[in-house]
């Protein structure tokens, strides 16, 4: 699996769609785009370079585990929900300031949670499924030779 | 328009439920997949199919009169989310499962209900175990 | 009324999951964050039981959007009963798995998952938007599949396989009776369903639909014939785990069920061949079930096909759709959680302590060695099988004579066969593990760590549960007939959620 190509292109790809999918998250606002479909590039974007270097390096370039990453994001969503107590509205209800001139509120914050949730999900997952897979693999060989 | 794609809605649930049907567990996972792609289908189908423009609000004057239903949308997203993730969940579970059963065929899937006669004999077993 | 307290359970669930999850690798403050958020979240849901005790509906509009365009979190005394109910099993839950003391399954999340199983099924209970309660079933799927698997033996990923592909055509179908049901009245909210459904023009196509529902409900409530996902997959996991699951899981489909039939469907034109077929399924239910129970060797297999047939109690309450059926279908619903989860936890205990195994032919020996633990068995047992004074007999007794009330012989007669059947399998299971000649001599099994004192109590509260709850039903009763009061009637749950005032959050 690992080739020369790959790793190479796997890395600039993996830059490139992060990059790209913070864009995503930011346009979310008032424009096609958000929490969901962000993480689901930037999981991309790390996936295709852990297919290139392996699932390890992936894990070890994360630092942080990848469901610690949804349970942060989870934690990050519930604090804009509960943020509304402070102005004595609803739960999830929006709170927004102007800050330097620009539009800012908790509904921001919500959507940067979901993208944490979806980053840290999808890669728990993936990168299980790409561990399994490469055992299961070396199972077969084994009982073929 | 809608009459074609209750056709193409039946098709796919027909289609998804003969792989659900198979005894090879990833004809069974992509049953499912199908299956959720048929849902979404007729959650957009009820939702009316009309030409329309986004319902963004344009500035003070709100939603425009002719703006699209946006909510069969924000149903259809919240369910691919939803199947996304229980996608995800049965694929590692099928490679665990293969690994752990070594077989994907489902009839022999007997870990959980043993055969009658397995039982039995284990039962037999116990009682002369002492 | 507009208040906080509805949407509480979910969020503070979650944080209690995130908090479990975060210090999975301490075993101490990590089983303590778990036991003291169980404890807090049966503290809320009392609370909220409380203010609504009188027959009150509180309401949360979610992000300030009153429905029909917002989605709002409803109490009523219904909804309020089912989450405390809830909440107790899943603190008994959270205690026998700290005995279990199972520091693989811990590492992995079990607590975590635990918690994400309860916020799934406080959403649903407290949910007022039939979509939502659609998401929040899916909660419940994939954490209780999580919970399911953890561990990762044969046995458990085989069980959970068909658990979770039955279960997840059940949710795809309820998805697409979501979908057509948004199609011919546009909107999706309970309250306005109500008064939206019966003027729909083509009531043919709103029965079909009802079909759909009365399919996913049947799946996730374990109805016969589609209840074939239970008995594969309730064994598989540890005893805490079956515990949760045989308490709450099928409960959290009949209590859609309950909902939804009577407020959403509740003034269809069909409304008489609807009861006519909820109530042949239960009977179905009532009778497969309890057979099934009969002829099974293990434990856990006999309890699982006791928690699908006893789901026919629940379904035939609401089949009939009388002021008393319905209230003997709440009452029952709180009676079988306590009762089941008493049943698997001691079914646990005892396989744990003193036997080592499930299977009833290594039973026996309990009335000599550990008669204490006997007795801990016997409660839950006969409470199932509907013996005064414990709490399955007022459910059962609610239910029969709803049944001869609305002139149902056939089916209050199923439901006391069904009784009768339940005590034989229930003095088969007692005998086999209690009264009879054990084939080796019992003896404290120290294979595994765990800690007794942890294990026994849950069983002993439940125990002591059942039989409060049936020396003391009639606070209970009351509560449910008023929750049934409200599900005839929903003119009250109505007013109270669509007289909201469209506040709207600034763009």
């Amino acid at each position: 699996m690992s080739t020369l190509i790959l790793r190479t292109m796997g890395r600039l790809l993996a830059a490139v769609l992060i990059l790209f999918s913070l864009y995503m998250l930011l346009r979310g606002h008032n424009d096609p785009g958000g929490g969901f479909i962000g993480g689901l590039i930037c999981a991309l974007g790390i996936v295709i370079g852990s297919l290139g270097e392996g699932s390890r390096r992936a894990r070890r370039a994360l630092r942080i585990a990848p469901r610690l990453i949804a349970a942060a994001g989870l934690a990050v969503a519930l604090i804009a929900g509960f943020s509304a107590a402070l102005a004595g509205k609803p739960f999830l209800t929006g709170l927004w300031m102007t800050v330097g001139g620009s539009h800012v509120g908790t509904p921001i914050l919500f959507d940067v949670g979901v993208y944490l949730v979806v980053i840290g999900a999808t890669l728990a997952l993936l990168l299980a499924l790409e561990e399994d897979a490469g055992r299961v693999n070396a199972g077969e060989v084994e009982e073929e030779e | 328009m809608e009459p074609w794609l209750a056709i193409l809605t039946g098709l796919l649930t027909a289609c998804a439920l003969y792989l659900v049907m198979c005894r090879n567990l990833v004809r069974i996972v992509l049953g499912t997949v199908l299956l959720a792609h048929a849902i979404n289908l007729a959650v957009l189908t009820s939702g009316r199919l009309t030409r329309a423009i986004p319902p963004i609000a344009q500035g003070e004057g709100g939603v425009p009169e002719t703006a699209a239903n946006a909510l069969p949308q924000a149903l259809i997203l919240t369910a691919i989310v939803i199947s996304f993730g229980l996608l995800m969940s049965v694929l590692v579970l099928a490679v665990r499962l293969r690994r752990v059963l070594g077989t994907v065929d489902t009839d022999r899937f007997r870990a959980a209900e043993p055969p009658p006669d397995v039982a039995a004999a284990e039962d037999e077993h116990r009682r002369h175990e002492a | 009324m507009t208040s906080w307290l509805p949407a509480l359970p979910v969020p503070l669930s979650l944080a209690i999951a995130i908090a479990c999850f975060a210090l999975r690798t301490h075993p101490v403050p990590h089983r303590m964050v778990s036991l003291a958020g169980g404890a807090g979240l049966l503290a809320l849901t009392t609370l909220l039981l409380a203010r609504v005790w009188e027959g009150a509906v509180l309401v949360a509009p979610l992000g300030d959007w009153a429905p029909p365009l917002g989605i709002a979190v409803v109490a009523d005394p219904l909804s309020a009963t089912f989450s405390v109910t809830a909440a107790v099993v899943a603190l008994a839950c959270i205690a026998s798995a700290i005995g279990e003391a199972d520091r693989g399954r811990e590492r992995g999340g079990f607590h975590a998952f635990l918690h994400v199983v309860m916020a799934g099924c406080y959403g649903a209970f407290l949910t007022g938007d039939v979509f939502n309660l659609y998401v929040w079933f899916e909660v419940v799927l994939i954490a209780s599949f999580a919970l399911l698997v953890l561990g990762g033996e044969g046995r458990q990923l085989d069980g959970g396989i068909k658990y979770f592909v039955l279960n997840l055509i059940g949710t795809s179908v309820l998805l697409v009776g979501v979908a057509l049901l948004y199609g011919l009245t546009g909107t999706l909210a309970m309250a306005d369903l109500a008064g939206a459904v019966p003027v729909v023009e083509n009531q043919a196509l709103v029965t079909a639909v009802a079909m759909l529902f009365l399919f996913a409900f049947a799946v996730k409530g374990g109805l016969v014939p589609v209840f074939f996902w239970l008995p594969a997959s309730y064994h598989a996991p540890p005893a805490t785990v079956s515990a949760l699951f045989a308490a709450l899981l099928t409960k959290v489909g009949l209590y859609a069920a309950l909902r939804v039939f009577t407020v959403v469907f509740g003034g269809t034109d069909d409304l008489g061949f609807l009861q006519t077929l909820i109530l042949m399924l239960s009977g179905a239910t009532l009778v497969i079930g309890v057979l099934g129970s009969l002829v099974e060797r293990d434990a856990r297999r006999i309890l699982s096909f006791q928690v699908v047939g006893h789901m026919g109690y629940i379904a035939m309450g609401l089949g009939l759709m009388t002021p008393l059926g319905l209230a003997g279908a709440v009452f029952y619903s709180v009676h079988d959680m306590v009762v089941k989860a008493a049943l698997f936890l001691t079914v646990g205990l005892t396989a744990r302590l003193a036997q080592g195994s499930f299977a009833l032919a290594s039973g026996g020996g309990l009335m000599q060695a550990r008669p204490g633990m006997a007795l801990l068995l016997f409660l839950p047992a006969f409470s199932l099988a509907g013996i005064p004074p414990l709490s399955g007999f007022w459910g059962k007794y609610a239910l029969v004579r709803a049944g001869l009330e609305a002139e149902q012989w056939v089916m209050a007669g199923v439901a006391l066969l069904a009784a009768f059947l339940t005590v034989f399998a229930m003095a088969r299971l007692w005998s086999a593990l209690a009264w009879e000649d054990p084939p080796r001599p019992l003896a404290t099994l120290t294979e595994a760590p765990c800690h007794p004192g942890w294990l026994a109590a849950p069983a002993v509260a439940m125990a002591g549960l059942v039989v409060i709850l049936g020396l003391g039903a009639e606070p209970v009763l009351a509560v449910a007939e008023r929750a049934a009061a409200l599900l005839l009637d929903p003119e009250p749950y109505v007013e109270a959620v669509m007289g909201l005032e469209q506040q709207g959050g600034e763009p």
